[in-house]
């Protein structure tokens, strides 16, 4: 990656902050006003990867350093795409600071509290960054010193911007996070497949005659390469079985403890009151740090249930759920696994778990996700002379023999009922 | 979750057979659930971002991909009267010179940037034009002409 690594001292007078992939990153007054809020500070505090440490010690990066990845390699695309025609210059910046802020309504331990919150209040982390980008005193205070239209920086988030070729740059499937993430996922996690050409991709990205992202056919093996890469990195790290167990673990500690120990959770118990910390500044403090204190807290003081002390006891020393039952499906056609027979059995099994036996219900969980390797529709473009066609069209591509979609089914199980939960199965 | 069967027995009380495999299918059913949910508010829940081709929605385009089983379907209860002026909207469009799904398309942007795109732009329709001469301009006016009978109520 010697053309990402900005291996050259950076000007006099610039600021700059150095990054493990990408060398120093130069950043703008504007740029570090924002990177210096507390709110994006915040996500220094926040792991990129939840608890896949416990399975890839070197797991321990955090959305902050990948929100600055962001905005480096949305800051090449744009660059080049200015420099065809395709961007207007004034909108660099905009489109950086975006970038900055794209991660910014993540919660604690990312996607095992994201899940709560989706499951409790339907609200995603892009939905909440947008809010954090118009509510947020400390980002609105540089935004007005700055004259930044925050309704416009989230609006990109969103992906309601006007143009839409910048709502694409932050969200599709050759977008600037997921180039980030596969390469710093893979980086920290050891996942070698999960590498990606970036190099050639950045290099030969354009836009084609309909406005879309696009590359030519001299990167096909790269674009190919993205996509396997995701598919690798799916099932090696995001939903891999054991980090899987363990962040369903901690969703069902972060649940137990909103029963149990809900003062000390206050004010994020719900959305209105996490509504209205955004509002008075004090969502910086929701971090990884927040709910381990608390984790450590409820140990030493004694807090809550038994249970809910024995769970928390369990994850610190890594003795995480187990998966009863695991099933990998890769297929061309979405197989609609949340109302499958699948579906409905393993949630009749846990059924019979916790009524049958009669143990609580965050002590079975089933966990079935249908994963979507390749949008058809927006998928990839490959400009071939005064012709685009998507890679799924393209004749010589191997995208068209890869699976489409990844489906996953598995009942997890407290480790202290396995043996039980075997014997009933068993009978 | 709703799936591909419920958008598909939508599209038949509005009148338009559709065979989700084909790309010109979905791309007219993401019209058809986006104007649906934003002008007569039958609302299915998805969520959509502005593309170069309209609004669109990756849930969307996900669950029309799904393997379809009509007879197992379970959709919610729609608003008849919604669904009658959605299709009387479509019997309209297809009177006109253009074809249905581009129509749909023109709709479902300028509906769209005059409400969920920023910043946004004074004048839709002039955004539209600039954005999709292609279609060239009385086609535009045409096409939004019918939809202003519908827009008002």
């Amino acid at each position: 990656m010697v053309g990402l690594r900005n291996t050259l001292s950076v000007g006099r007078g610039v600021k700059s902050i150095y990054d493990e992939i990408y060398g120093y990153i130069p950043v703008s007054d504007l740029e570090l006003k924002v990177i210096e809020t507390p709110t994006v500070q915040r996500l220094r505090r926040v792991k990129q990867l939840a608890l896949a440490w416990y399975v890839y010690p070197g797991a321990v990066h955090t959305r902050f350093s990948h929100s600055l990845g962001v905005m480096h390699i949305i800051g090449l695309i744009t660059d080049k795409l200015i420099n065809e025609g395709f961007i207007r210059r004034d909108d660099y910046e905009l489109l950086r600071i975006a970038s900055i802020l794209h991660d910014v309504g993540h919660t604690p331990y990312s996607h095992a509290i994201e899940l709560h919150m989706t499951q409790t209040f339907r609200i995603r982390h892009e939905e909440l960054a947008t809010y954090i980008i118009e509510n947020d005193p400390y980002i609105n205070d540089v935004f007005s010193e700055y004259g930044v239209s925050s309704k416009e920086v989230s609006s990109i988030i969103r992906g309601t911007h006007k143009e839409p070729l910048y709502n694409m740059l932050l969200s599709s499937d050759l977008d600037a996070d997921r180039i980030d993430y596969l390469l710093r996922d893979s980086l920290h996690t050891g996942v070698a497949y999960g590498m990606i050409d970036v190099d050639r991709i950045l290099h030969t990205i354009t836009v084609d005659k309909e406005g879309e992202l696009a590359v030519p056919t001299k990167s096909v093996q790269a674009i190919e390469n993205f996509y396997l890469a995701r598919m690798h990195m799916y099932r090696a790290v995001y939903h891999h079985k054991t980090i899987a167990a363990f962040q369903v673990m901690m969703k069902s500690i972060y649940e137990v403890m909103l029963n149990e120990l809900r003062g000390y959770l206050e004010p994020y118990t719900t959305m209105s009151n996490i509504l209205s910390t955004i509002k008075k500044g004090m969502f910086y403090l929701w971090d990884d740090n927040f709910i381990a204190g608390l984790m450590n807290l409820t140990l030493v003081k004694n807090l809550g249930s038994d249970e809910l002390r024995d769970l928390i006891r369990l994850l610190l020393n890594r003795v995480g759920y187990k998966a009863i039952y695991d099933r990998i499906k890769l297929s061309q056609k979405s197989l609609s696994l949340m109302d499958s027979e699948e579906a409905e059995s393993l949630s009749s099994l846990r059924g019979l778990i916790t009524d049958s036996l009669g143990y609580k219900d965050y002590m079975a969980i089933p966990y079935v996700e249908e994963l979507n390797l390749v949008d058809e529709d927006l998928c990839v473009k490959i400009v071939d002379g005064d012709t685009t066609v998507r890679i799924t069209e393209f004749e010589s591509s191997i995208i068209n023999s890869i699976p489409r979609y990844i489906a996953i089914s598995r009942l997890y199980v407290h480790p202290y009922i396995l043996d039980k939960v075997k014997d009933m199965i068993k009978k | 979750m709703l799936k591909s069967c419920c958008i598909t027995k939508l599209l038949m009380d509005v009148g338009i057979n559709s065979d989700f495999r084909l790309f010109k299918d979905r791309l007219l059913a993401q019209k058809v659930v986006y104007i649906a949910q934003t002008l007569f508010n039958i609302n299915f829940g998805y969520r959509f971002i502005w593309h170069i081709r309209g609004p669109y929605s990756k849930a969307l385009s996900k669950d029309l991909r799904a393997p379809e089983g009509y007879s197992m379907c379970r959709c919610p209860e729609l608003d008849n009267n919604s669904v009658l002026r959605l299709k009387s909207l479509i019997n309209e469009l297809r009177g006109l010179n253009v074809d249905l799904s581009l129509s749909l398309e023109i709709i479902a942007s300028y509906l769209m940037l005059s409400k969920d795109v920023y910043p946004r732009p004074e004048d839709p329709a002039k955004e539209l034009l600039l954005r999709k001469p292609y279609i060239g301009h009385e086609n535009i006016s045409a096409i939004l002409n019918v939809f202003s009978k519908y827009s008002h109520t």
